[in-house]
């Protein structure tokens, strides 16, 4: 499911059925061209990954919103940010709530944060045809609903 | 001026001029939604909904294949580009199956043998829904729809699939 209207009426019809919240999160900046280009490339692979991998699992899995933070932010203001989002879905329940990233960064903070964090080795959309990238990023699905059937 | 010549009054000649623009634009108003009215049969369907799957015909065997293809989606000006998916066999009658990968329950994507403590089953993972081989939903577990079928035909060898519909052993 997505957070969409279509896709809550549907939640609510089956809370019981969606137990696991997916997360994705992504650092964002508009100062130096190509470390911001970067940031941007990755929000795209993100948004489109994190989709395929609702759609394979969307009996079960909610997908949030991204959520971005400014990359050089201090991660530790960020874990409590994103740790009131976390008790946030615990209340409906949720019972698993799962990080995705591209960003390391949070690999340090992940015993701060009270979900899972899954970090994703990235892809570039960059000289590449649209053929490869859409076989990377299925394969890439594959490997992480594999992972995220794991925590179920 | 003889009055022969005036066989047309003044009023006559108003009436007919206002009953012509009349005229003209009531079919004005009336060409759109006929042309609406009868679109369906001005729209040429040369089964454009079928769709290159990119598998022969001669590779599908008894056991349940995946494949992945995309279709262009119109839907207004957005045209974007879908990702389908069907698992294809040959059933024991010799008909080429296509079964929709989407769960009956809640939408996840099923497998072929997704579950090694279910062999000869499709698999759901989000809540361990399974099908039989024949696309029939296993009763005790959540779905309770046998898993949709694709139609299909042959062009040259290949397969082509088109709409989905219900599957018929409901």
């Amino acid at each position: 499911m997505k957070w969409t209207n279509v896709d809550l009426q549907k939640y609510d019809q089956a809370k019981e059925y969606i137990d696991t919240v997916i997360v994705p999160l992504a650092p964002f900046q508009i100062g130096a061209l190509e470390a911001s280009a970067k940031n941007a490339d990755q929000y795209d692979v993100l948004t489109l990954f994190a989709r395929e991998l609702e759609k394979e699992l969307m009996g079960r899995v909610m997908l949030t919103p991204i959520y971005t933070y400014i990359t050089t932010a201090d991660k530790a203001e960020e874990a409590a940010r994103i740790n009131k989002w976390t008790s946030h879905f615990k209340e409906q329940p949720f019972k698993q709530v799962l990080y995705i990233s591209f960003d390391p960064t949070w690999r340090k903070m992940a015993n701060d944060l009270e979900g899972e964090f899954i970090w994703l080795p990235s892809i570039s959309l960059k000289d590449a045809d649209p053929a490869a990238v859409k076989g990377m990023i299925r394969d890439q699905t594959m490997q992480t609903a594999e992972l995220v059937k794991s925590f179920w | 001026m003889s009055d022969e010549k005036r066989d047309i009054s003044r009023r006559q000649f108003l009436n007919y001029t206002l009953t012509g623009v009349g005229g003209f634009m009531a079919a004005g108003m009336l060409i759109s939604p006929v042309r609406m009215a009868i679109d369906p049969v001005l729209k040429s369907n040369e089964g454009g909904d079928f769709a290159n799957v990119g598998l022969e015909v001669s590779e599908i065997t008894s056991e349940p294949q995946r494949v992945d293809w995309s279709i262009d989606q119109v839907d207004g000006w957005y045209e974007s580009e879908v990702n389908r998916s069907a698992w294809v066999y040959r059933n024991e009658n010799d008909e080429i199956v296509a079964f929709s990968p989407v769960c009956k329950h809640l939408g996840c994507v099923v497998s072929w043998e997704g579950n090694d403590d279910y062999p000869e089953e499709y698999f759901c993972p989000c809540h361990d829904g399974r099908y039989y081989k024949n696309g029939v939903n296993v009763p005790g577990t959540p779905p309770l729809q046998p898993l949709d079928v694709y139609e299909q035909e042959e062009r040259d060898g290949m397969l082509f699939l088109g709409n989905i519909k219900p599957h018929e052993e409901a």
